[in-house]
């Protein structure tokens, strides 16, 4: 009867033939006929969506009516768009390496001179591209769910996939340039543009193509977009499991082992996608900080606040089969918000910093299936509302439930109030022209506020954060808190107190330099991070001795297999030892930041943080691949000793861009990051600089992306086993 | 079971009136919010303008100074339609990434009637305009078609924390 196994692979093997033989094809007739040959990517993305739109058809139909065939037909189809997809993708990267100016897309993006890794990663350096990017990875995530439900019966999957299909089909609409504001990618250059440009050839002027931004063009920007787009885009598979368990109605919880690694996946995608964000604004835009409160920023958090709170929240149904509703909230809030995320910056929603492209069209297509989404998500949870309801309850304040549930109150809470920031000023202006009457009057919102709130929330969740592993579960004892909270509370304290000694016995701290309020906060920071790693560090070490006492020949190996035996939680103890680290990192690079506006003439010198500037020589001109740097030779020594370093702060003018950009320069240390922007040199070389110190910077960017990519990885690898709870099956 | 369902509604109660209070004291902490003109509206405006403003504007040409001297940017912001304008001085920061005249800004600062000048203390320039203007125009009648979507703008700000 079964014969799904023998079905997938060979739809898969038609899948990979397929895309290999076109790809072929399209690049032999590209040698004819290039402008003829982008026909068929063209249409591609018009079939796939086509495909998405009948597996859609198809799973309604097959679900309802149980009849396997429709349901064969529908997988099929998902693995065609998924297909399709792939070889359009492949198709445009073949134009962008080929300089396919007669594409708009690519005479946007890309110039000849662009080095090739930036003529790659102008697939999502654009609009159309990057979505063209965006249904690449949904298509895939979809085609993997197809692969892996091959070998039984998965009623669960098949009604997820019926969820990913029509998410499949909306983004699928839009990248075949089916709504104004988003083009295909294989859009031909319109005629009006082509004639100018033609008639520039004849004039003799160079006819490159646009550009990929200067902004863009970072090794950075390789890595940011797609680790954002991916955990933006994987979102979708946890939420369609949710979807499809609530269609399916058995009330079980099973969907919840069958998203985990998909959760992980897009968890440590969107961690990563945020901090690379962080780094890459931190080296280019010449500000020296990584996190400005801005809207794009914010739209990037909000899924991350909400799925980080669901992977938490989804322990306690596993154990204690509670909050089900909560759960399938969080995890629709996250799909929710990241759609809603995509249309503010893909809409021009928040014109007023961002100048995105408007359309109404668009704003009305993401708008209406973002409404639908929503309505739907409601109308489902309120059907099966009482199926869901929880059979146990928490029974104390003290107990791993109800710090997980404060854990979640907190992410949730935050969330919120930094969409209310986000959306503030179309929430006011709304406010002003209908109830005021005052048209075009809106309230911005800026980091003080943002500041002012997620510092202190941000301190209890680290606190939470090595409470929630170690307390018991339903409620704690004395002997359970003092043996796991006494020593890191005991070591917290000592490191709190060891930052305010050196102040107390020298006794310099002045008022202006340690405000009141920052100080305790500091201090709550210090305190806390320690307290977190010393709850971890104690469980680590309880581990190990066991370990060594059965016999592990040394602490390695106990550390080892302590971690692959139970990879889920060592995995998450890795995680929050990131965390941790990101709470010191800031506080260091944020907190104590220093920063000085200097101006300096050549042979002058500047003092900050123990370090010597010394504007050593004369402003200098750099000519790059596609940009001249117009910078200043600064020579940098510790105080009483020689040059240690010489950094080349400078303006780039790239040959595509009539504006200068920063291109500032750092030095790294342990100890913190010396970072110089250039603001300008006069006629007599003397030079208008912005310096900033900015201590545990790497602790940021680079230690805590590496330790949540190792926790993360290890959370992957997790035996994941489907243990029916106790009350879940009905 | 009852008494202990109560006293987790009330702490969540509590925690949620402390995020509500927490949020309204970060609403009006200093420089949190600014209302937001565009240069017209501002002028055109009765009251409130001592307070912090937000206005949203275009360099006008042809009033750019900078002088490296002083560490001082002085400009007009000018509405779309070249009618109003006002001066800022902006000693903050650096002048920001793609910065000219003609460009796009957001000012961010106190707003002196008198003198018709805002005294900035930020500076944020909206996309790079080099779709419009750095490519003899080919991409004018386009409009906003195409626009790459990660963040633009560079932005000037001498401190992000308190």
């Amino acid at each position: 009867m079964n014969d799904r196994p023998r079905e997938t692979k060979f739809a898969f093997s038609i899948a990979f033939a397929f895309v290999g033989v076109s790809t072929l094809i399209f690049l032999l007739m590209s040698r004819t006929d290039d402008v003829a040959a982008t026909g068929f990517p063209r249409a591609a993305v018009y079939i796939a969506a086509g495909c998405a739109a009948w597996a859609c058809l198809a799973f309604a139909v097959g679900l309802r009516s149980r009849h396997e065939g429709w349901l064969r037909s529908a997988r099929r189809g998902i693995v065609a768009a998924w297909t399709l997809i792939l070889f359009t993708t492949v198709c445009l990267l073949i134009a962008l390496l080929s300089d396919w100016h007669h594409v708009e897309y690519v005479w946007r993006t890309s110039t000849p001179q662009q080095p090739v890794h930036y003529k790659l990663s102008a697939l999502w350096g654009g609009m159309s591209g990057s979505m063209l990017f965006w249904n690449a990875i949904l298509t895939s995530c979809a085609a993997l769910m197809v692969w892996r439900s091959r070998g039984e019966e998965d009623r669960l999957t098949d009604y997820a996939l019926g969820v990913m299909s029509v998410v499949m089909l909306f983004y699928a609409v839009l990248s075949a340039g089916l709504v104004p504001g988003i083009s295909n990618p294989f859009q031909l250059l319109s005629d009006d543009i082509r004639m100018r440009v033609e008639a520039d050839a004849a004039a003799g002027v160079s006819t490159r193509g646009l550009g990929m931004n200067p902004l863009l063009q970072t090794p950075l920007m390789m890595i940011h977009p797609p680790n954002l787009y991916g955990g933006f885009v994987i979102c979708t598979a946890p939420f369609a499991y949710a979807v499809g368990s609530m269609l399916q109605g058995s009330g079980s919880t099973l969907w919840l082992a069958r998203s985990r690694r998909w959760t992980i996946a897009a968890w440590l995608f969107l961690t990563l996608g945020n901090l690379l964000g962080g780094a890459w604004a931190y080296n280019e835009l010449g500000w020296g900080g990584y996190w400005g409160w801005d809207p794009v920023e914010n739209a990037a958090l909000l899924p991350w606040l909400m799925i980080t709170a669901f992977l938490h929240s989804v322990m306690i149904q596993e154990r204690r089969n509670m909050l089900k509703i909560w759960n399938i909230a969080l995890i629709s809030l996250t799909f929710l918000l990241v759609l809603f995320g995509t249309m503010l910056v893909r809409c021009g929603l928040l014109t007023s910093v961002h100048a995105f492209g408007e359309s109404s069209e668009l704003l009305t297509y993401f708008g209406s299936f973002l409404a639908l989404s929503t309505i739907a998500v409601v109308l489902l949870i309120a059907r099966r509302w009482r199926r869901l309801r929880s059979v146990n309850r928490f029974d104390s304040l003290l107990s791993k439930e109800a710090a997980f549930l404060f854990n979640n109150w907190i992410f949730v809470i935050s969330a919120a109030v930094v969409l209310a920031g986000t959306i503030f000023p179309i929430i006011s202006e709304a406010y002003y022209t209908y109830v005021r009457g005052i048209p075009d009057r809106k309230i911005a919102v800026s980091e003080p506020y943002y500041n002012a709130f997620i510092v202190p929330l941000g301190l209890i969740l680290l606190a939470l954060t090595g409470v929630g592993p170690m307390i018991s579960w339903k409620k704690a004892t004395g002997s359970n808190l003092r043996r796991n909270f006494l020593l890191p509370t005991a070591a917290g304290l000592i490191a709190a107190l060891a930052c305010v000694a050196p102040f107390v016995i020298i006794g310099n701290s002045s008022p202006d330099e340690f405000p009141l309020l920052k100080t305790i906060y500091s201090l709550l920071c210090v305190f806390a991070s320690v307290f977190v790693l010393g709850t971890i560090a104690l469980e680590y070490w309880k581990g190990v001795r066991i370990r060594m006492r059965r016999g592990s020949p040394n602490l390695f190996s106990a550390l080892f297999k302590l971690t692959n035996q139970n990879r889920r939680r060592y995995g998450g103890y890795i995680v929050h030892i990131g965390v941790a680290l990101f709470y010191i990192g800031a506080l260091g690079s944020n907190g104590f930041q220093l920063s000085d506006r200097v101006i300096l003439a050549p042979g002058e010198t500047h003092q900050i943080a123990g370090y010597q500037l010394k504007y050593a020589g004369e402003p200098f001109q750099k000519r790059g691949p596609n940009a001249v740097f117009h910078g200043v030779p600064i020579e940098v020594s510790k105080n009483g000793s020689g040059p240690i370093a010489q950094l080349e702060p400078s303006r780039g003018m790239y040959d595509a861009s009539e504006s200068a950009t920063y291109e500032s320069d750092t030095l790294r240390r342990l100890s913190g990051d010396l970072y110089i922007s250039l603001g300008g040199v006069n006629e007599e070389g003397k030079a208008d600089m912005q310096v900033y110190y900015n201590p545990l910077a790497w602790v940021v960017l680079w230690a805590v992306p590496i330790v949540m990519i190792i926790g993360g990885a290890v959370c992957l690898a997790e035996r994941i086993k489907y243990r029916p709870t106790k009350g879940a099956e009905a | 079971m009852e008494s202990k369902w109560i006293k987790f509604v009330l702490a969540g109660t509590l925690l949620t009136a402390a995020a509500v209070l927490l949020s309204v004291v970060a609403f009006n902490s200093p420089g949190a919010n600014l209302v937001r003109f565009t240069p017209d509206q501002l002028l055109a405006d009765q009251g409130g303008a001592s307070a912090g403003v937000q206005v949203d504007g275009w360099v006008a040409e042809g009033t750019e100074q900078y002088d490296i001297d002083q560490q001082e940017l002085r400009f007009q912001v000018r509405d779309a339609e070249r009618t109003a304008f006002i001066d800022v001085v902006y000693r903050e920061g650096l002048k920001p990434d793609s910065f000219k005249e003609g460009q796009g800004v957001v000012v961010s600062g106190h707003y002196n009637r008198a003198s018709n000048t805002i005294q900035a203390s930020k500076l944020m320039t909206k996309c790079p305009s080099k779709y419009e203007a750095a490519d003899g125009g080919y991409a004018e009648s386009e409009g906003a078609a195409e626009q790459t979507e990660a963040p633009q703008y560079s932005e000037s700000s001498p401190e992000s924390s308190p």
